[in-house]
This record gives C-alpha cells, structure tokens and sequence, in this order.
C-alpha cells in the first residue's frame, strides 16, 4: 500500500510532511532543525532538544509536564540529536495513541500537536539564558552521553573509525560535541544557539498518522506566522574522498573480544544510478545472512559472530564490521579482503544478486509497517532532495546488473582501519 | 478442527486460534492494511529448561548443559541440503531467531512469496540434521557471540542481579551458556532436546498481517508432519524467597556506573501471570515514571539520568521487578527507592497518580499494536501463558487503587532486593 504523502510549507522555511496510513494506533509527529555540523557549535546544539524537552513555559515544571503526557496515555516525548551527512538534525518527537483508541473522547491530536508547539516556541529562557537548573542538568547528561558511547563498544568502534575517516570534515565531528565543548557552555550560548535555530535553521516537521491533519496543520501555521524567519540552507559536501594510504588506528581496552571496523571509499560520481550500484553491492556482499560475508568469514570459517557491510549513503562510503578474537584480526582482515576481490572479479552466481534484490523489495515494501521507518525515510528523501517513495526506490534499484555492481565493487578502495583490542597480555 | 475466535472491538482488532490435528496450536491475525506478513513457529522450551524427562517412561530427571537451547537455535538452521536462510534468500523473507529463558522463536518477514515462506519455515524446524562435525563447528561461532556479551556491560549488570536474586532457578545462568559448558554439547544431546520440546503440542505458530487464513491453512495441513503426544514433565526447583545476596559490583570499561535494582517476587499463579506482570508494572510507574515525585528529585540531585527505566521480568517460577540506570551513585538510588516504598505504603497511594499510571499503560499496551512483529510476539508470549493478547488492555481498565495497594503489602520488599552494579575500571595507563 502507497502511503499519501504531502508536503506544504506553514512557514518560511518550516515544512510540514504528512504521511497518512490507517494501520497505526498511533500517531507521530517529528520537529526537526537542519544545522550544519560543526566542532564549534555541536555541543550547544545538542543541548537544544535536551534542554526543549524539559518543559517551556506554559508547562515550567518537569514533573507535570511528565504528568501531563501519562494523561495522554502515556506518550512518548523524546529530544533527540542525529546525524545525516554533514547535518546535525536536532529533533524533538511526540507519540501518542490515536484518537480511536482513547478512553474519554479527548482531541489527543491537537493536544499533542499544542504541547510540542509550546516546547519548541517557548523554551525557559530567562534574561537570555536557559533556566540554570534544568540547564545544569542537561549540561551533565549530554557530557554523560560522550563519555557512555564506551559502553557500546560495537558503535563505539565504528564512530571511532568515522571519526578518524573524516578528521578534520564536517562528517568526522561528534554529533553530540566533544567532552570539552560540553563542559564550557554557558546558559546564554545555548540560549543564542536556540535562537540561531528557530530563525535560521531550516525546519523539517513530519506527521506520520491515520488521518489528514488539516487542524494540526493549521495550529503549526498560526503558531509559526509570530516568528521571524531568515532561512540559511545546509550544504552537503558531495565529492570523492581523496586517494591516500590507509589509515590505521588501534586502541587497547579491557575486553574479551576485539572489534575490527574497515571504512572503504568509492570514486564513483556521487549520482542516483551509481547510488544504486553501490547499496545492491554492499548488500550482496554484508548485508544478508546469505551474504558474502556472512556466509564465509562467520559460517565457513567460524571465525566472528557478526561480520556485516553496510553503506552510509550520504557519505558514500562502505563500513565493514566484525567482533573477533585478538589473535583473529588479521585472519579477519583478510578474509573480509578476499571476499571483495572475489566480488571485484565478478566471480558470484547472477542467483546471488536476484537474492539480494528480492532481500531489498522486502525492506523496501516494509518500511511502510513502522512509523519510525516511515519518518527515517521521509526525512532522508527531503534532506537529498529525492522525495521518493519506498516502491519508487525499488523499482529503480531492480535496474541494477551484475556490471554495475562489479563496477561499484571494483571503485572502493580501503581507506581506514580501526581496531579495538584487548590489553596485550 | 476447533476455531476459538478472539475479539477485542474498541482495537478493531481480532485473531483465531486453532488446535491443529497434529497437535500444534496456530494463533492467526489477518490484517491486510500492513505490507508484510509476520511469522514465529516458537517452542515452550528456554535456557531455563535444564533438567527434564518424558512423562510415561519412567526415566529419572536428566540435566543438559547451560546454552543448549540457544545452540539448538543455531543448528537447527542447517540441514542435510545447505541452510535455511539459503532458502528463504530465493524468495526474498527476512528471516532470524532468538532463545529466551522460557522460549525458543523462529521467525520471517516477508512482503512477497509468504506462503512460500511460511513453508520454509515450517519445514526447517520440522527437520533436524546435526552431525558431530556441524556441532563442533559451530563453537567457534557461539564462543564469540558469549565473548561480546561478556564485553556488553548492559548485559553483565542485569544477568549480575538475577544471579544475586536467585540461588536455584536456572534464571541465573547465561542464556547462551559458557566457553565450557558448550563444549560438552553433542549431536546426541540436540536430538534428545529436539525430541523432547520441538514436539508439536508444545509448539505454536503465530502468523500476523498481510495474509490469507486459507492460503496459510493449505500450507500449514501440507506441512505439518503428525507428532506422537507428549508430556514434558520439567523438574522445579525449590527456590526460597530469599536472595543469594544483596549488592554485587564488578569492574568493566564503561564512563559511569550501572546498576540493576532487583525485587524477588512470590511468582503468581499461572491464571493470575498477567494480571501479576501488569500490576507490578503499575506500581513501578506509580513508584519510578517520569511523571513520579522520586523520579523529578533523584533527576534534580543528578542522581539519575533519561535512561533509567524499569520493566518486569517474569516466567515459569520467576518474577522480579528491576529498576536499572546509570547513577555516579547508585546505593543512593537503592535507598531512595526503598524509602519512596515505605512512604506509599505508610501513606496510600494518591488517587491521581494511580489513574495516570493507568491510562499510561493502556497507551503503552495499545502501542504494541502498531506492527506486526509486536503483534505476532505478543500472541507467542500471550499464548504460553494461556492467555490473549486483549488480556493486558482488558484487565488494565478493571484495576482499581484497592488491587494496586494490596499488591504492594507483598510485592517489593526490602529483604528480598538485591543491587548489581557495574563500576568503572580504572584508566589505563
């Protein structure tokens, strides 16, 4: 089923897309500022929909604004920091039941869509500065945040290898900012980053539910007609990575298994045909449990849990990743090259790549099952300016051959290596 | 074949279950607004099922090594004619599985060829093939997989406090087992616990989404194989009330301590399962949400941050309440939650904190509707304790402030709590 997708735009540079589908008993609504990445301002944006979703100032208190959600059965409101591409998406979300579904007959919709408005119009802000007790506390979470990306040390690896990929680039820079820069800001900066957002920054707002909303869509206009607005668009920086020998990077840790992450770059145009090319690649090559990698380096030779590829598509870049034993790295290492030689010689079955396609319609036609997929995929389509839908996509990649993705193959080149082993014994 | 229909109207939402002449019980729940159709052919057999025997045959109990279920999960994804997913690749499923205390699940997603798929899976759980030499090679694999669990602190806290909680109940072990304990599985040993728990009436199969009853059906007669009728007799354990200890702390690398909060709860009858679970959530709410007085003041001390969260944890013969969260100090947390108990038993429970807590956890049950992996994981869970998958929505609009304060004269109890923490390893040099 195709969803009905429509976008208007409630104010300047403020964007609402809605995506209407009957099957949810929920709704979503997503509030998303598009800033540029940067080492100098990540951490005071990253504060902003922490600091946003702690109350504004018809709801001042944190304990009954949490109130006020379980009132509207329990939903779920969330301030988020992501990444895409050189984009740091600040965003500040609301789930909430249906309308169908309520017990009392209550406009949860415009209730939602109400409290979201007050949270991101009005924010605590007192004589130019945050509120300094809630900011306090924000202030430690998002330092917390830094420094907890240790206990995941599946995505620790993989950020710590982007990082060193991308040192000195916009991509290479900590959505959340840097330890430092968390601990030097003050209740005025963060304030003047929110204020450089809300008029500035070019503002995505997406509704994923099961009926038009022509009264919220209305509330959002009136809301955003009182501020003033001068719109900066975000760039993405779009060419080839340059050639250079690859980079390695090791750190010692206390652990029982190493993690070993490869970042590999293409020179391949960044156009939508090569796109293609590249994501059927990857997937045929990590990105199923009847991959190349998944089928030799864990099944044959048993020698990971997980070894799997996946593409950054703003980036154009392939990550592989594996947890190993130490003394398995290189063996790792190895394996995973080999198994992209065989790729690059075009030496797998046509049945492989018709697999890998099927595998792809199925995550294609599914994206329409979730509303967090559908909102991930609408967002991506507006930031790349494609605004495809799942199917369309599909549909596309179906013109894939097996040259193309020999060609895809045959333009990456390893460009970063990082390793997390245990201590030397 | 006897068909029992089970409707919720104010979901729009209804599932038929049928005991099938094998003897396999199908819970089915057609909703053509979602794309993909969502499978799990799940058994009523998990880690915790270490010690055993077949009712009739006289046999005395029999004990199997720590992790065999979860091995069994692996292998029986390989048969004598190459593995399944190599099958499910040609027609385009999305295919996985996972082993839990108390069950085993195999699963698909599929948007095209389900029935195909639906075969697929029927077929390969029905056709076991391990050999001494596929079992072996497969300890390098799961060997790996327990070494990142290891590393995982999230996952070390938790299993942590369920070993400080329980002395007996295999609860305690790891789910995958340990470097050694599968070692010492064998090809002989799978088939014996295949033989046992993947027989057919202690199995059921969960079909949600974009199909057809019909269609599923002419598969399901097509492929299910006829199963002789089996009781499993498990051999319970006497686990006391109380804990094996009550604080436990291990070093890991991680940024800032973790902690998992344990109360040990008098497991409720198997008709009152989820009424029990759906209590005791309540009362976390009421006692730890967001919206409560102790969250806002441990969240202003900084004592707590966004992440903390509590759930329960309940199956055959356990039942715990867990609080968990980072906290630069969480014996303080501990103690503020047990405080935080007493003043509500002393004092009551507001009115109005109890109604939100309510309505709260009706949304969040009402929420598992919106996708049908959460719809088809909820009638396997629902199912294996005998109940439907309305029941929590049902009985969360009947609960009234008297049963939430009864509840709490029995349920979370200082002298049967335990702490694991995880602290930081110190830098090194």
């Amino acid at each position: 089923m195709e969803q009905n997708f429509v976008r208007t735009e409630v104010g300047e540079g403020v964007y609402l897309t809605s995506i209407i589908d009957q099957k949810f008993k929920s709704n979503r609504i997503s509030i998303n500022f598009l800033a540029p990445l940067n080492e100098k301002t990540a951490a005071e944006n990253a504060l902003v929909p922490l600091l946003l979703r702690k109350g504004s100032k018809e709801h001042p208190d944190f304990t009954a604004l949490n109130a006020y959600l379980d009132e509207l059965y329990g939903a779920i409101l969330y301030g988020d920091i992501r990444k895409l591409g050189d984009t740091q998406v600040l965003n500040l979300s609301l789930q909430c039941l249906d309308e169908a579904y309520v017990l009392e007959k209550e406009p949860i919709a415009i209730m939602a869509m109400e409290l979201l408005l007050s949270l991101l119009l009005h924010p605590m802000i007192e004589d130019g500065g945050f509120e300094k007790e809630s900011f306090g506390q924000e202030k430690q979470y998002l330092a917390d945040l830094i420094e907890s990306e240790i206990n995941d040390k599946r995505s620790y690896a993989i950020n710590r290898m982007i990082q060193a990929m991308f040192q000195g680039k916009a991509y290479g820079v900590n959505k959340f900012g840097t330890k430092e820069t968390v601990d030097a800001l003050t209740p005025k900066q963060v304030a003047s980053a929110y204020e450089r957002l809300i008029t500035t920054a070019p503002i995505e707002i997406l509704y994923v539910g099961s009926k038009a909303p022509e009264a919220v869509t209305q509330v959002v206009k009136d809301a955003f007609s009182k501020v003033e607005r001068q719109v900066v668009a975000t760039k993405e920086e779009l060419g080839t990575l340059a050639e250079r020998a690859v980079q390695t990077e090791t750190q010692h840790m206390q652990l029982s298994q190493g993690k070993l992450v490869m970042g590999f770059r293409t020179s391949l145009a960044n156009d939508p045909k090569a796109l293609d090319s590249l994501r059927v690649m990857i997937a045929l090559f990590g990105g199923t449990p009847f991959s190349r990698l998944f089928a030799n380096v864990r099944e044959k030779m048993s020698l990971c849990y997980y070894c799997a590829a996946r593409m950054d598509r703003y980036k154009r870049i392939m990550i592989v990743d594996s947890g190993v034993e130490h003394s398995n790295m290189e063996k790792a290492k190895a394996a995973i090259l080999e198994q992209l030689e065989i790729v690059k010689r075009g030496e797998f079955e046509e049945e492989e790549l018709q697999n890998t396609l099927l595998s792809l319609d199925n995550a294609f036609q599914s994206v329409s099952d979730s509303l967090h997929a559908l909102e991930d995929w609408y967002l991506s389509q507006i930031y790349t300016g494609e605004y495809k839908s799942p199917l369309e996509t599909m549909e596309r990649i179906h013109k894939v051959t097996k040259a193309d993705v020999v060609e895809a193959a045959n333009s990456l080149t390893l460009d970063t290596v990082f390793a997390l082993k245990g201590e030397e014994k | 074949m006897e068909k029992i229909v089970h409707e919720n109207q104010k979901l729009g939402s209804r599932y038929f279950e049928i005991k099938h002449p094998t003897g396999l019980t199908l819970l089915l729940c057609p909703d053509q607004k979602f794309n993909s159709a969502y499978a799990i052919f799940g058994t009523n057999y998990g880690s915790v099922d270490t010690t055993f025997r077949i009712k009739g045959e006289g046999k005395e109990f029999e004990s199997v090594p720590e992790g065999i279920a979860h091995y069994l999960e692996h292998k029986l994804f390989e048969s004598e004619d190459g593995d399944a997913f190599a099958r499910y690749a040609v027609l385009g499923a999305s295919a996985n599985a996972f082993t839990s205390f108390d069950k085993t699940c195999y699963l698909f997603s599929a948007t095209d060829h389900i029935y195909e798929s639906l075969e697929v899976l029927l077929d390969f759980v029905q056709s076991p093939y391990f050999t001494k030499e596929t079992v072996e090679k497969e300890q390098g694999i799961i060997g790996q997989e327990i070494k990142m669990y290891d590393d995982d602190p999230n996952w070390q806290v938790y299993f942590r406090l369920l070993r400080a909680l329980y002395k007996e109940h295999p609860v305690r072990i790891d789910i995958a087992g340990t470097v050694e304990s599968i070692a010492q599985i064998t090809d002989k040993l799978l088939y014996q616990c295949y033989n046992t728990f993947y027989n057919l009436n202690n199995m059921v199969l969960a079909f949600a989404g974009n199909f057809e009853v019909d269609k599923a059906m002419e598969v399901i007669d097509k492929t299910l194989k006829p199963c002789p009728k089996l009781t499993i007799e498990r051999k319970t354990v006497e686990e006391p009330r109380e804990v094996c200890e009550h604080r436990t702390e291990v070093k890991l690398p991680v940024s800032m301590p973790l902690f998992c909060i344990g109360f040990k709860e008098e497991p409720d009858r198997p008709e009152d399962f989820i009424k029990g679970q759906v209590l005791n959530e309540m009362l976390q709410d009421i006692l730890t949400a967001e919206s409560s007085p102790l969250f806002g003041e441990l969240y202003k001390e900084g004592l707590i941050n966004m992440e903390f969260d509590s759930e329960v944890v309940a199956g055959r013969g356990y039942l715990a309440s867990v609080f968990e969260g980072e906290s630069k100090d969480p014996d303080a947390v501990y103690a503020r939650i047990l405080e935080e108990l007493n003043a509500l038993r002393k004092n009551g429970i507001p009115k109005d904190r109890f109604e939100r807590a309510k309505k709260a956890l009706y949304g969040k049950y009402v929420r598992l509707f919106n996708s049908v992996s959460g719809i088809a994981n909820e009638l396997v869970s629902a199912y294996f304790v005998g109940d439907s998958i309305y029941s929590p929505v049902e009985l969360i609009e009947a609960i009234t402030l008297e049963d939430v304060e009864e509840r709490l004269k029995t349920t979370m109890l200082r002298e049967y709590s335990a702490i694991s923490i995880v602290v930081p390893a110190e830098e090194e040099a």
